[in-house]
């Protein structure tokens, strides 16, 4: 009888929680259109007002995105520390490419050298190509880039893999899926049973030193410094194991229209936050 | 103060507890508890008292977790890290576990009537002697207890244990155990020193820092991680209520995600067999018409998982016979001379790393930990399923998630193999 009862109530709390959280999203997307709103509405006034300037409008975009990037870039030096390495987390069971491509070249914008961009499922990996063509394009929308400028960057890239990465703007982009996280240890530790198995190595050499060289690959890419969580879900879901040992963890609730600010506002966090490495 | 507080919930608390207690409860949690040093400080005390005071909460947090029917909790109590802080401060922790595994030493009773077996996981070599025989007669001495579980990590590192397990599998290849190709994401979790216990389902860090810092990398993939800005020397009942209310309201996708990985685990398993035994075929050279087709292949596979299987049974009896002999010279009395021998011997077998720590003891080298699980007949039947026998047999509903997900019986290896093989006759 009180279990039932007991029931109950772990329901009603639940469903509450529930109802709660469906709230703040929705909160969330009216607050972002309410913006958009806003946006629209100052775009249809201003011009209004000052009627004869409407046309010069499509002229100065680009001038526009100049502006950008020296603000962006500008935004990332305020910062007292920058993460060399971020790790994009998507926990969310809906994809969206665009978003991820604007939130990768926000990383490139104020400096960060290395992003990766992980989801479960894997599709992230199996669609790179179109999650890169997705990059490419957010860039030039946003940044006005063009890849042909930085032609020295792509050219130095020959060691890479070019499937799975895109070196632009001077940043790593690369898609990592749960094969890169334990699946990726054990075959390190394969490889070194092997080098025992033919007696080029002894077991009693292997230290934390020997395994850490053999995952970092040859691009001697950082640990990620930052993992930066989209999604309700409260786990890094096999997010490279090895590498997040001292990486910072920070959610947003969806990567679903994130906003320029709301992103800024995750990098105070990150350059708030101290590390004191066991001491 | 006594390692499991005494004391029953309020009526309040308790009627919480049963609300809670109504949906999918975590059954293994893994605390790291920080925030003592920020504590004494707020509140103008010795860093000791800090670190104290931090104990003493464990104490009530394991009571609050037996009221909640958790019957597993790892703490992170000293990592190798650690050793880089003031000698001051490293003297004054080493003491204090010193203590209080001499007064676990004491309490047996206590520890007898909730049935907790204490586990101590780390590099234990990196410790003074005298507590390391501490730890281990603790250990031993609770050896036979199966109902509640607390894993002590000291001296403990995530990346410290991987490398010690992959260290113990080049080992196991080194004795002709196991090949190289049988390491498996199965044999390296089966080699680290949470073996014997489930993946934690729930992992609590105070003080409003939001990273691992090391701890349990390779077990919390697929865990919820709830991050909490009080100090744990000030952690409440009400906090770990919100924690578990947090794992709970995750509980569906993350098993959704630890099913997805289960099954692409399986596939990887399945994969590495078949590409062995396409291996040996053409190694053995019989590559006629006979080998190709689809039924003896079959059968070749499912031979070979088979022996693969055997070799990594007796692979894992061995290691956790070594890891068992070791601890219990340690914790003999007549240890003193023998431990001195084997330090020379192990000083011979393996030279000293320039890495590995300041400390004396670490020359001994040799990597021990504290997973207990020998002498199988003297537990309890409900610890049964910790031991690897079971594994052979079909999966019960009764077994521990991890044992289930890893049985690898031949009803599933054959439907996978002929789902697998399916694309392959098209051809």
């Amino acid at each position: 009888m009180m279990a039932l009862v007991y029931e109950f109530v772990w329901r009603i709390l639940h469903a509450l929680l529930h109802l709660q959280r469906v709230l703040i999203s929705w909160f969330r997307i009216r607050l972002w259109n309410w913006r958009l709103w806003k946006r629209a509405v100052a775009a249809l006034l201003v011009p209004l007002a000052l009627g004869f300037q409407n046309h010069k409008k499509l002229g100065s975009s680009a001038g526009k995105r100049g502006l950008r990037r020296v603000r962006w870039g500008a935004d990332g030096k305020s910062l007292e520390k920058l993460p060399l390495h971020v790790g994009l987390l998507i926990v969310e069971e809906e994809l969206h490419y665009t978003d991820i491509a604007n939130l990768v070249v926000w990383c490139m914008a104020v400096g960060i050298s290395y992003v990766s961009v992980y989801d479960n499922q894997g599709l992230f990996r199996r669609n790179n190509s179109r999650l890169m063509d997705e990059i490419l394009k957010q860039q030039q929308d946003l940044l006005g880039l063009d890849s042909a400028k930085y032609p020295v960057e792509f050219l130095n890239n020959k060691s890479e893999k070019l499937d799975h990465q895109v070196l632009s703007c001077q940043a790593v982009v690369k898609a990592l899926s749960p094969d890169d996280g334990r699946p990726s240890i054990v075959r390190a530790a394969q490889e070194l049973c092997k080098a025992v198995e033919q007696k080029e190595r002894r077991s009693k050499d292997i230290d934390v030193h020997t395994l850490d060289s053999l995952l970092r690959d040859s691009a001697h890419i950082p640990d990620p410094d930052l993992v930066l969580k989209f999604g309700a879900v409260e786990s890094t879901l096999g997010f490279l194991p090895w590498h997040i040992r001292l990486s910072e963890f920070i959610s947003l609730p969806s990567h679903t229209d994130v906003s320029h600010e709301d992103f800024f506002s995750v990098l105070k966090r990150y350059s708030a936050c101290e590390q004191r490495q066991g001491k | 103060m006594s390692w499991i507080r005494e004391g029953e919930l309020s009526l309040i608390e308790r009627l919480s507890a049963n609300i809670l207690k109504a949906g999918p409860m975590p059954k293994h949690v893994a605390f790291i508890m920080d925030g003592n040093r920020r504590y004494a400080r707020k509140r103008h005390v010795e860093r000791q008292e800090g670190h104290t005071q931090g104990f003493d909460k464990l104490a009530e947090t394991l009571r609050w977790c037996l009221n909640l029917d958790i019957r597993e909790v790892t703490v992170y109590a000293f990592s190798i890290e650690n050793f880089k802080r003031s000698k001051e401060e490293v003297d004054g922790l080493m003491e204090l576990a010193r203590q209080k595994f001499a007064r676990l030493l004491e309490e047996q009773e206590n520890l007898e009537k909730h049935g907790v077996r204490i586990r101590v996981l780390g590099d234990l070599a990196l410790l003074p002697l005298d507590l390391q025989q501490v730890i281990a007669k603790a250990v031993v001495s609770t050896r036979g207890h199966n109902k509640c579980f607390l894993n002590v990590c000291f001296a403990y590192t995530s990346r410290h244990e991987i490398a010690n397990a992959v260290r113990e599998m080049a080992w196991g290849v080194e004795q002709g155990l196991i090949k190289s190709s049988d390491v498996s994401e199965f044999l390296l979790s089966e080699c680290l020193y949470s073996s014997s216990s489930p993946d934690p389902d729930l992992l609590i860090r105070t003080s409003g820092e939001v990273r691992l810092s090391d701890f349990l990398l390779w077990q919390t993939s697929y865990s919820c991680l709830v991050f909490q800005s009080v100090l744990w020397p000030e952690y409440s009942f009400w906090n770990l209520c919100e924690a578990i209310l947090q794992y709970q309201l995750n509980y569906l996708s993350l098993q959704k995600a630890r099913d997805l990985h289960r099954e692409q685990q399986t596939l990887q398993q399945l994969e590495a067999d078949r590409r062995c035994v396409a291996e040996l075929l053409m190694h053995s050279g019989n590559g006629k018409g006979n080998a190709t087709d689809k039924q003896s292949r079959q059968e070749h596979l499912l031979t070979y998982a088979a022996h693969r299987e055997e070799r990594v049974r007796g692979f894992l009896e061995a290691l956790q016979q070594r890891r068992d002999s070791y601890f219990t010279d340690l914790t003999s009395q007549s240890a003193k001379p023998d431990l001195n021998f084997k330090r020379s011997r192990c000083l011979k077998e393996r030279p000293v790393t320039p890495r590995r720590r300041k400390s004396p003891d670490a020359r001994k080298g040799c990597q021990i930990n504290l997973n207990l699980s020998s002498n199988p007949k003297k537990l309890h039947p409900r610890s049964q399923p910790k031991q690897r026998r079971p594994r052979m047999s079909p999966p019960k509903t009764t077994m521990p998630r991890r044992t289930r997900s890893n049985t690898f019986n031949r009803a599933s290896v054959q439907r996978q193999a002929q789902k697998a093989e399916a694309p392959a006759d098209t051809k």
